[in-house]
């Protein structure tokens, strides 16, 4: 079975564009989303979800992504986890705070669909293919 | 208000003092009196005393300095042997000597509370300017915040808009002619929008921008820009001229990269309908005023528009059909701002156009 990718946005518009664009950049990976910090942590820590990897938004109302991938490196079981910060904050305090953490690359999020389609084929080439 | 050193100073010791002080000085002047003949008149050297009463401890101490003047001044001449012919002119002499000690107490006691007003003034002023200032920096604070959140929370409505209408027009399901156009409207305003977007952060982190300045080679940092622009479009011939020599300057090296990148950039871009493109850029000093300018031989622009150059999302009508969003120019007067110089420009129409800028001297 394929490990799928797990995409964490508050904004529903902006995780369907990233599935859309993913279907288009030929990644072949199901693509579970969840729309909190919170629900991330618990489909991955209490309800043993195992994404290859995943792709998190940082501002979100509640527990936001940098909050999420600081519990996530304390958990043993996700600590080597691939983590990819996809967010609107172009901020550098941001992206150094994300790399600290252990964040494998920071997108700051396209304004077109080319560039969404662009994201996800590198997103497409760094992942493995199968399990 | 002016101050006088001596004034403050004795104002200083505080009024037990200053009393002590004016009595003995009173009494000294009386001695003086009383030494030297009837003849030489100490009338004036008693409003010393009176005065400096009058001035440090209020008008009634004053009043009160200026009656022991005319007893003392009277009894001292009593003792050296003046007398009247009739009582009258001993009371007509005492009673002027009175009035006069009167009069000059009044007037350096009214002098005295203008003084005190003026200064009262000019420290409510100043407060007032300061509550002031801090009211406006706070507000203007908020206002940079507020437009930069804006900015940045506008763009997912509008991504949404461009990106989600990009979707449906590539679905591959068939929409007639009239929907695909209004699709490819929606996708291009959208762009737009988020063009501007960009532009309106951008500006937004300028005018928050600390500079931090460094020695600078501006003719190497310009030459790096045009060697961008060169690689952007190869296939342009544009004749760029730049000083022979370094041009060292004290700037923050990122923001004066965005400065000579914007102001480059334009003058690259509205030569581009030149027959032979010409870009200039180098420093001139005249009346001791050291200036820096990029000049081409482009499209120039109507001096009357001059002031709505550096607007930002202002484009003038002579830039339709020319790329940008008209942040650039916008941008470089927020590098300036931050660097406490001046930019300013020149131009006719197809006449070319000149931008001058100069940075604070460093002293």
């Amino acid at each position: 079975m394929t490990q799928p990718l797990l995409l964490v946005d508050d904004d529903a518009d902006d995780a369907d564009i990233f599935v859309f664009a993913a279907k288009k950049a030929g990644l072949k990976r199901p693509i579970r989303v969840a729309s909190s910090g919170e629900e991330a942590l618990k489909l991955i820590l209490k309800e043993g979800f195992s994404p290859i990897a995943v792709l998190l938004d940082l501002k979100m109302p509640g527990l936001g992504g940098l909050e999420v991938l600081r519990r996530l490196r304390e958990a043993p079981s996700t600590r080597n986890l691939t983590v990819f910060v996809l967010t609107s904050s172009p901020l550098e305090s941001d992206q150094l705070e994300s790399k600290r953490l252990g964040c494998s690359l920071y997108f700051v999020k396209p304004s077109s669909l080319e560039g969404y389609v662009e994201l996800a084929s590198k997103l497409a080439a760094l992942l493995p293919a199968r399990v | 208000v002016n101050k006088v050193p001596v004034l403050s100073y004795l104002e200083s010791l505080g009024r037990r003092k200053i009393a002590v002080m004016v009595l003995l000085m009173l009494g000294f002047v009386a001695y003086l009196d009383y030494a030297t003949p009837v003849e030489v008149s100490f009338l004036t050297i008693y409003w010393i005393p009176v005065a400096l009463a009058t001035w440090l401890l209020g008008r009634a101490w004053g009043l009160g300095i200026g009656l022991f003047a005319v007893a003392f001044g009277t009894i001292t001449e009593w003792y050296q042997g003046r007398r009247f012919d009739h009582t009258f002119f001993f009371v007509w002499e005492t009673a002027t000597r009175t009035v006069s000690f009167v009069i000059f107490a009044w007037m350096v006691a009214e002098l005295r509370r203008a003084h005190k007003e003026q200064e009262q003034a000019k420290a409510g002023l100043e407060t007032v300017v300061k509550k002031r200032t801090q009211h406006l920096e706070r507000t203007v604070g908020q206002l940079k915040a507020f437009s930069y959140s804006v900015a940045h929370d506008l763009r997912r409505p509008a991504r949404s808009a461009s990106v989600f209408s990009e979707i449906a027009l590539t679905s591959g399901k068939g929409v007639d002619e009239e929907t695909r156009k209004n699709l490819e409207r929606i996708v291009d305003a959208g762009r737009r929008i988020n063009g501007m977007l960009d532009g309106l952060l951008q500006l937004s982190r300028l005018s928050q921008a600390q500079p931090a300045p460094e020695s600078v080679d501006l003719t190497a940092l310009a030459r790096s820009v045009v060697d961008e622009l060169k690689a952007q479009e190869p296939g342009r011939r544009v004749e760029v001229v730049l000083p022979a020599g370094r041009l060292e300057v004290r700037c923050d090296p990122n923001l004066m990269r965005i400065l000579l990148q914007n102001l480059l950039e334009n003058a690259w871009k509205f030569t581009s309908r030149a027959s032979a493109a010409r870009v200039e850029f180098g420093a001139q000093t005249a009346d001791g005023e050291k200036s820096y300018f990029v000049k081409d031989n482009g499209i120039g622009f109507d001096p009357a528009y001059s002031d709505q150059l550096f607007q930002p999302f202002h484009r003038l009508p002579s830039a339709e059909g020319f790329p940008g969003m008209g942040v650039g120019l916008a941008s470089a007067a927020s590098v300036i701002e931050a660097h406490g110089g001046r930019l300013w420009a020149q131009g006719r129409p197809n006449q070319g156009a000149e931008f001058r800028f100069t940075l604070e001297q460093s002293e």
